[in-house]
C-alpha cells in the first residue's frame, strides 16, 4: 500500500474516532442540542441512587399526619383519640382494632399478630420486586410497623447531578408505577366499572364459593414483545377461559375491567365479545407490562398480602443519592477513563508504533461500546462496567497473543509479511474458539438471565463481538500503518535475530 | 510439590477443594437454620439502623443553614459512627438525609443523638424563622431486610447450566471428550468453590455476588478454552508427547494469561473501590463488592491455573484406563 493511501486511511480513522468521542463525551451549549450521549445513559443505584417509598399498612398513620389531621379540630381530635393508639417505638399511630382483638369477650393484645403479618407482607414484596430483575433493590421492615421499598431510580448522569424534580419526571413515573402496582393487595376480580365499588363485581355472577377461586382461573402472565412493541400476555386456565366467556357474554353493553383488590389494573374487556384464545394480550409499555405480570403471577399462585397499604404518589417517593456518594458516577467514570488510557498507552512501550495500532482499537472499542449501550438503553452498573472491562481485556489479549505469535515467527528469520501471515494463522483458531465460546455465553446470559445479569450479558456480548471484529481490523490497520514506515520490524518493536535475505 | 507425582498432586488439590466446598456448604446450611442465612447477607440485603433527618428548604431571614454539617457535628459529638449516608429529595423538594448504622450500635446512643440533632436544629433554625414551626426533624428507625430475588437466582442458575452445557457441546466438537469433561469439571469446581468460600469466610453477599459469579464463569470459560486450545495445538505439533508433559507445557504457556485476566479485573476492582471510597468518604460501602470481586478472581486463578491441568491429566488417564480394561480382559 502506498504511503499516501495509508496516511489518508489512518487520518480518516483517527478523525472518525475523535468526532465520535467528542459527540459521546462533550455537550455543546447550543440551544436545542442534546447532551453528550454518555450523559444520557441510565445508571444503576450504586452510581446514581435509588427511589424509595414507605408503605403504611391500612390503620397505621404517621405521627406528623395524625397531628396535622387533628390540628384545630377538636371533634377530630376526640375521634382520633378513641380510634388510634400511639406506638412510640415506631413513631406511628395505629388503629386500636389492629392492636387488640376480642377473644371470648375479653380484649387481648394482637400487635404481635399484626407485626407478623407486616413481616410476611415484606417477604412477599421482596419476592415480587425480586421478580422485576432490578440491578439492586431492598425491602425492609421499618420499626416493625412500616415497609420501606427501595428500587433503582434509573437516573442518567445529568438527572443524578441536578437535584431537580422536573428533570426526574420520567424516573418518578416509572418508579411510581412499579411501587404502586407491585404492592397491590387483594384478589383478582372482574368488574363492570372503572371505579371500584362493592357492588360492581361481575365474577359474583358465577356463584363462586370462595372469591379467591377467581384467582385460579389465571395460569400466569408474562411480557410479550414483538418488533419493539410490548404487551402483557395473560394465560387463562381451561376453567378460566370458560368462566370468563360466561361473564363477558352475559351482557352486550360496555366494558369489563380487571382488578387486583380495589385497584383497577387498567386492563379492559369488551362485553358481549367472546374470547377466542386462552391467551389475552394487552398492549402496554415494557415496565407497566412487567409490573402487571409480576402482580398477576403472584396472586394467581395464591400469594396475597395480608394488609392493604397506602397508595404511592410522586410526593412520597424519595430519590436518594447512592451510598457511594453523590459523585460516585463521576469517580467511577474517571476510573474507566484511566483503564482505557492505560490499555491504550502501556502496549506502546513494548510494541512501539504497533502499540499505537492497538491503542486505536482500544479507543474504537470504548466508543463503540459506549454508543451501543446508549442506543440500546442498557442501565450501567459497576458489574456492567466489569463486563465492559472484561471485553477490553479480551480484545487486548487477542491482539497481544497474535503480536507474540508474529514475534516468534520473525525470530525464525521470516520476512515481515510472512511472519504476520503465519502469526495470524497460528493464533487464529485459538482466538476464534475463545470468542465463539464467550459470545455464546454472553448470548445465554442475555436471553436467560434477568435484570442486572441480562444487562451484563448484553454489555459483554457487544464487547466480545466488538473485540472479534476489532481483532481483524487490527490486522488491516497494522498493514495500513506499517506501510508508512520503512523498517517494519522497528515499527512493531521486534528485534530481528536473523538478517533478511535481499 | 514438584517431586510429587501428578496423580498425587491431583488428589491433594481435589481434597483441598472438596474440603473447602464441603465445609462451606455444611456451615452455610447450618447457619441457614440457626442464624442469619446460608451466606452473610450484606449490602442491600443487610438490616441496619438509621437516623433520617427530613427538612424543607425554607426562606431564611438572612442566613444559610448547613443542616448536613450540623447533623454531622452532633453525630460526632454523640459518639455514634455511621457507615453510609444518602441524600434524598421528594417530588415536592422535601429533603432527607439518611445515616445508616450497624445493628450493633446501641439504641440509647442513637436516641440521644436524635434528640441532640432535633434540639440543635430547633435552636439554629429558630434564629431565622420567627414564629414558625421548625421544619426539620430527625427520626430513628430499625430496618430489617427481607430477602428476595429467588426468580433472578433461578434464572441465573438456568443461565449457568446452559452455559456449561454449551461449553460441553462446543469443546466436544472442537476438541475431545476428555477436554469437554475437563471444561465442565473446572466450571463446576470454580462455581461451587466460589459459593463455598463466600459461605465459609462469611464474605458479605450483596446482589453483586451473582454477577461476579457469572463473571467468574466467563473468566473460567476463557481460561479453560485457551488451555485446551494450547493442548490441542501442542499435541498436533508434538505427536509423541505424553499426557502429563502436554498438560504441563500447555499450562505453562497459558499461565501468564490465566493470571493476568483475573489480575486486571482485580486491579479494576481496587480502582473502583478507591473511587467509591473517595466519593462516599467511607470505605465501607465499597468493601462488599471488592471482597466479592477478589473472592471470584482468586477462585478463577486457583481453578484455571493450578487445578485445571491436573484435572485434564486425571480425566485423560482415567479415560485410558477405562479404554484399556476390556482389552486386558480379552488378553486374559
Amino acid at each position: 500500500m502506498g504511503k499516501v493511501k495509508s496516511a489518508i486511511i489512518t487520518a480518516l480513522l483517527v478523525a472518525a474516532i475523535i468526532v465520535l468521542t467528542l459527540f459521546a463525551t462533550i455537550s455543546f451549549g447550543v440551544s436545542g442540542s442534546n447532551d453528550a450521549f454518555m450523559m444520557n445513559i441510565p445508571l444503576g443505584s450504586e452510581l446514581a441512587g435509588e427511589a424509595s417509598v414507605i408503605f403504611y399498612p391500612e390503620g397505621v398513620i404517621a405521627e406528623a399526619k395524625y397531628k396535622s389531621d387533628i390540628y384545630g379540630n377538636t371533634e377530630k381530635e376526640k375521634e382520633y383519640a378513641d380510634k388510634y393508639e400511639y406506638v412510640e417505638s415506631a413513631n406511628v399511630y395505629v388503629e386500636k382494632d389492629k392492636l387488640y382483638k376480642m377473644v371470648d369477650g375479653s380484649e387481648v393484645d394482637a400487635r404481635d399478630e399484626f407485626i407478623v403479618g407486616i413481616k410476611a407482607d415484606a417477604a412477599l414484596l421482596a419476592e415480587r420486586f425480586g421478580d422485576k430483575g432490578y440491578s439492586s433493590y431492598s425491602v425492609t421492615v421499618l420499626n416493625g410497623y412500616l415497609i420501606k421499598v427501595s428500587i433503582p431510580a434509573d437516573l442518567t448522569y445529568v438527572q443524578a447531578g441536578l437535584d431537580d424534580a422536573t428533570l426526574r419526571n420520567s424516573a418518578y413515573a416509572i418508579a411510581n408505577h412499579a411501587l404502586n402496582y407491585i404492592s397491590v393487595e387483594g384478589a383478582l376480580s372482574i368488574r363492570s366499572e372503572e371505579t371500584y365499588s362493592d357492588t360492581n363485581a361481575l365474577y359474583k355472577e358465577l356463584d363462586l364459593n370462595n372469591p379467591n377461586k377467581f384467582n385460579s382461573f389465571f395460569k400466569g402472565a408474562s411480557v410479550f414483545q414483538r418488533a419493539g412493541t410490548y404487551a402483557l400476555k395473560i394465560d387463562l386456565t381451561d376453567e378460566g377461559f370458560e368462566n370468563m366467556n360466561k361473564i363477558l357474554t352475559n351482557s352486550s353493553d360496555g366494558n369489563a375491567y380487571l382488578y387486583a383488590g380495589k385497584t383497577s389494573l387498567q386492563l379492559s374487556f369488551q362485553m358481549g365479545q367472546e374470547l377466542q384464545e386462552k391467551s389475552l394480550y394487552f398492549q402496554s409499555t415494557k415496565d407497566s407490562s412487567e409490573d402487571y405480570a409480576i402482580l398477576i403471577n403472584s396472586i394467581a399462585h395464591g400469594k396475597m398480602l395480608t394488609n392493604a397499604y397506602s397508595d404511592v404518589d410522586n410526593e412520597n417517593i424519595v430519590i436518594s443519592s447512592s451510598v457511594a456518594g453523590k459523585n460516585a458516577a463521576m469517580a467511577v467514570g474517571i476510573v474507566i477513563l484511566l483503564i482505557v488510557v492505560l490499555a491504550a498507552a502501556l502496549p506502546i512501550i513494548k510494541y512501539k508504533l504497533l502499540g499505537l495500532v492497538n491503542a486505536l482499537m482500544v479507543l474504537t472499542y470504548s466508543v463503540a461500546l459506549l454508543t451501543a449501550v446508549y442506543l440500546i438503553g442498557i442501565q450501567i452498573t459497576i458489574s456492567g462496567l466489569f463486563a465492559a472491562v472484561l471485553g477490553l481485556v479480551l480484545l487486548s489479549f487477542s491482539n497481544f497473543f497474535t503480536f507474540e505469535a508474529v514475534r516468534r515467527e520473525t525470530a525464525l528469520g521470516r520476512t515481515f509479511e510472512s511472519s504476520v501471515k503465519i502469526g495470524y494463522k497460528r493464533s487464529m483458531l485459538g482466538i476464534i474458539d475463545i470468542h465463539v465460546m464467550l459470545i455464546v455465553a454472553a448470548i445465554i446470559m442475555t436471553l436467560v438471565g434477568v435484570g442486572e445479569l441480562s444487562a451484563c450479558g448484553l454489555i459483554f456480548l457487544v464487547g466480545s463481538v466488538a473485540s472479534f471484529v476489532l481483532y481483524w481490523f487490527t490486522r488491516f490497520m497494522w498493514y495500513v500503518m506499517a506501510s508508512l514506515v520503512r523498517d517494519k520490524f522497528a515499527f512493531c518493536g521486534y528485534a530481528r535475530e536473523v538478517e533478511e535475505d535481499e | 510439590m514438584n517431586k510429587l507425582s501428578n496423580e498425587l498432586k491431583f488428589r491433594i488439590l481435589a481434597i483441598i477443594s472438596c474440603v473447602v466446598i464441603v465445609i462451606g456448604m455444611a456451615l452455610g446450611t447450618v447457619l441457614h437454620f440457626v442464624s442469619n442465612g446460608f451466606f452473610n447477607y450484606g449490602g442491600e440485603y443487610s438490616s441496619y439502623k438509621s437516623i433520617t433527618v427530613s427538612y424543607s428548604i425554607v426562606e431564611l431571614n438572612g442566613g444559610d443553614v448547613d443542616i448536613e454539617g450540623i447533623c454531622a457535628d452532633v453525630l460526632d459529638a454523640s459518639g455514634v459512627k455511621y457507615y453510609a449516608k444518602t441524600n434524598g429529595s421528594s417530588f415536592s423538594d422535601e429533603k432527607q438525609i439518611e445515616y445508616r448504622f450497624s445493628t450493633s450500635v446501641d439504641n440509647s446512643a442513637l436516641q440521644t443523638a436524635v434528640k441532640n440533632i432535633n434540639n440543635k436544629l430547633k435552636e439554629v433554625l429558630s434564629k431565622y424563622i420567627d414564629g414558625e414551626t421548625v421544619k426539620a426533624q430527625a427520626t430513628l428507625a430499625e430496618q430489617t431486610a427481607e430477602l428476595g430475588g429467588g426468580y433472578t437466582l433461578w434464572r441465573a442458575a438456568v443461565a449457568l447450566a446452559v452455559i456449561v452445557v454449551a461449553q460441553l457441546i462446543y469443546t466436544m466438537i472442537r476438541f475431545r471428550f476428555s477436554a469437554a469433561f475437563t471444561a465442565i469439571a473446572i466450571d463446576l469446581h470454580n462455581i461451587a468453590l466460589y459459593a463455598a468460600v463466600l459461605a465459609l469466610c462469611r464474605v458479605p453477599v450483596s446482589s453483586s455476588a451473582l454477577v461476579f459469579g457469572i463473571i467468574l464463569t466467563l473468566v473460567t470459560v476463557l481460561g479453560v478454552t485457551f488451555m485446551l486450545e494450547r493442548i490441542k495445538r501442542n499435541a498436533k505439533e508434538n505427536a509423541n508427547i505424553g499426557v502429563e508433559e502436554l498438560a504441563e507445557l500447555s499450562a505453562r504457556q497459558t499461565r501468564k494469561t490465566n493470571i493476568a485476566v483475573p489480575a486486571i479485573l482485580a486491579v479494576t476492582a481496587v480502582l473502583f473501590f478507591v473511587a467509591t471510597a473517595i466519593s462516599s468518604l467511607s470505605v465501607i460501602p465499597a468493601l462488599i463488592p471488592m471482597a466479592l470481586a477478589f473472592t471470584s478472581f482468586a477462585v478463577a486463578v486457583y481453578g484455571n491455573v493450578i487445578v485445571a491441568p491436573y484435572v485434564y491429566i486425571f480425566i485423560k488417564n482415567t479415560g485410558k484406563k477405562i479404554a484399556a480394561k476390556p482389552s486386558k480382559k480379552k488378553g486374559n
